[in-house]
């Protein structure tokens, strides 16, 4: 019986010589290829790795031979430069904004990917069109946000600069990225496991609960942490709805509040060189704020997995 | 983020349906009936995905404590009709049925009948094995939790225990059972799904081609698991493989073209067909 078959393998195979010549050719073309591919792949991984890291070693450099205690815990006294003695304001204004902005977008994010997720239909008109506001959202350039922020809150509603009239136009800027990650996340549970959970006699809100939450939340967590790490780097929005102070945050309304990205901005540009010191050191503490959510998200990410 | 989750919860808080007894929604039939041999008696079901009717007149005794096998060719409508008879279809858009369906006497399509509660009398293994991505212990522990099935921790460990080892699935996972589900391999994995169903303690396995998607060793070894289960609840398996109808089924049901073909006991219906075409399919020339 094998020996047999073999034959006839080398049989059908022997008229054919040209076939194993095009198969070889084939073959080293297929390799080719690859190289080729591979050679691209490696330099543009340098070309977009090789800026980054420069940059991140500029700032990591001036940022730990700036960073002391009086830059951490004394303020910012105006943009003269003269005297302007450390960055305890915009710290504290920055955390507090993005503080109360993920507050404001992460409950109502959360809460309405799940509506979209599980209890909108598949034709649900009023669903298409949350989706497709928040998409839009999600596009509208930041200083168009801001200005809208600064006619409705700060002008409309009368709270003048404020923090709660920034942390809510920039948690208008985050809602999107959280409700469509949270309602991609679950959708991405399979029918399979849900169809398992009813035939346990679950109800919807328990599998909700206690299955479909949990294996989507480290796509739910990813969307919260981009967006809040998008939303800390924001400039234009905060211009227009928190303005800038150079003293500690006293009052969510009717006070100007600063923060980091406005030191950034405006003190790099100052001929003077106190202020161009403050301007390295809140760059180095904003990237040190991304890197660190991103590392966080998947250390943590990384444990949750395992459980 | 675990304070919104708890948010969550707080605001999705399910109507709690454990707290009413089995009772409560007629289904507790103990006593209140003659245990008589039968405990599913399916008459006169049709059934249709929209206007299509895959069913007609199904009438079929399911006996207590043993193995009924529903065999039949691929799309002859066996996964329509085991669905039925935990109210799995009341999800799937489009099905309607028309029929009796009684569980202990009682009808379980009737109104005060409380699917959630029907499923943990009635529970249900799939053709893939479908184990939800967390632990081993708390896919076990998902049925008993969301039914508040237990008082504390220990009682909880004894169901997964019990439920684990009744699937014969402890002693392979007793050392990691906080590992997640999906390291499992597929065999494994359905055996899991098992003691998921075992664990809130049903009266009836309903299981849809529970070994097709397994290799030979894992197909006997659930095989000789529902041989066992028959000893203390009610399994109605469906298959299209006839050498395991034969080998688990103490009756056998042989379903063509969404009729029932013949019906009787196991070694019997394969030596002696009544039916023509029960004795094609026997014999292997009807597919
Ligand atoms: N959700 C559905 N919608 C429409 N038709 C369906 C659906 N599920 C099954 N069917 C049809 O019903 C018939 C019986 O299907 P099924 O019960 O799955 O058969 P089996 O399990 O014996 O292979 C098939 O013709 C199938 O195409
Ligand atoms: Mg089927």
């Amino acid at each position: 019986m094998m020996p047999e078959e073999t034959e006839t393998v080398q049989q059908t195979r022997a008229p054919f010589p040209w076939r194993d010549k095009r198969i070889a050719r084939n073959n080293r073309i297929r390799k080719l290829k690859w190289r080729i591919i591979a050679f691209l792949a490696v330099l543009s991984v340098i070309v977009v790795l090789y800026p980054l890291l420069d940059m991140l070693y500029l700032f990591a450099y001036k940022g730990l031979t700036l960073i002391s205690l009086a830059r951490l815990t004394q303020t910012t006294t105006g943009g003269t430069g003269v005297g302007n003695a450390g960055l305890a304001n915009a710290i504290a204004g920055s955390a507090l904004i993005i503080g109360m902005s993920s507050l404001f977008a992460v409950p109502l994010g959360v809460l309405s990917g799940i509506y979209l997720a599980e209890f909108a239909g598949e034709r649900d008109r009023y669903a298409g069109m949350v989706r497709f506001v928040s998409d839009v959202l999600a596009g509208v350039p930041s200083i168009i946000l801001g200005y809208a922020g600064f006619f409705v809150f700060v002008l409309y509603f009368g709270w003048g600069f404020s923090a709660v009239a920034a942390s809510l136009t920039l948690a208008i800027l985050m809602l999107p990225y959280i409700l469509r990650t949270t309602d991609v996340a679950l959708r991405k549970v399979p029918d399979s496991i849900r169809e398992g959970a009813y035939a346990l006699g679950s109800s919807k809100t328990d599998m909700i609960n206690r299955l479909n939450l949990r294996i989507a939340l480290p796509g739910i967590v990813t969307g919260i942490l981009l967006s809040i790490s998008i939303s800390v780097g924001e400039t234009a929005p905060l211009l227009y709805t928190a303005s800038f102070s150079n003293y500690l945050p006293s009052a969510l309304f009717h006070s100007p509040v600063g923060y980091l990205t406005y030191v950034v901005w405006t003190y790099s540009q100052l001929p003077f060189a106190q202020a161009n010191d403050l301007a390295y050191l809140a760059a180095f503490l904003l990237m040190l704020i991304v890197v660190l959510i991103n590392l966080v998200a998947r250390v943590g990410m990384r444990r949750f997995m395992k459980i | 983020m675990v304070l919104w989750l708890k948010k969550v919860e707080l605001f999705e808080k399910a109507p709690d349906s454990s707290s009413a007894g089995l009772s409560k929604v007629g289904l507790d039939m103990e006593g209140s009936y003659p245990a008589s041999e039968v405990l599913i008696r399916i008459s006169g079901l049709n059934a249709f995905y929209g206007q299509l009717q895959v069913l007609y007149d199904i009438s079929l005794d399911i006996k207590r404590k043993s193995v009924t096998v529903i065999m039949g060719p691929s799309g002859c409508g066996k996964s329509t009709l085991i669905r039925t008879l935990n109210r799995m279809n009341d999800l799937v858009p489009g099905f309607s049925h028309n029929g009796r369906i009684e569980l202990d006497g009682k009808d379980i399509y009737s109104k005060d009948v409380d699917p959630i509660l029907l499923k943990i009398r009635v529970g249900m293994v799939f053709q893939k094995p479908n184990p939800f991505p967390i632990s081993i212990y708390e896919n076990v522990a998902f049925g008993p939790r969301i039914h508040k099935m237990f008082r504390k921790k220990e009682e909880l460990d004894r169901i997964v225990e019990n439920s684990l080892k009744r699937a014969a699935l402890w002693d392979e996972v007793k050392d990691r059972l906080q590992a997640n589900a999906m390291s499992l391999s597929g065999g494994q994995q359905q055996r899991l799904c098992i003691a998921r169903a075992l664990a809130v303690q049903p009266e009836v396995i309903l299981m849809d081609e529970p070994a097709s998607a397994l290799d030979p060793g894992s197909t006997s070894k659930i095989e000789e698991l529902i041989v066992e289960l028959a000893n203390e609840c009610t399994v109605v398996l469906v298959t299209h493989n006839m050498q395991q109808a034969a080998r688990v089924g103490n009756e056998v049901a042989f379903l063509y073209k969404g009729r029932l073909i013949e019906f009787g006991e196991s070694p019997g219906i394969f030596e002696n067909p009544r039916n023509q075409l029960t004795e094609e399919y026997v014999s292997g020339r009807l597919t």
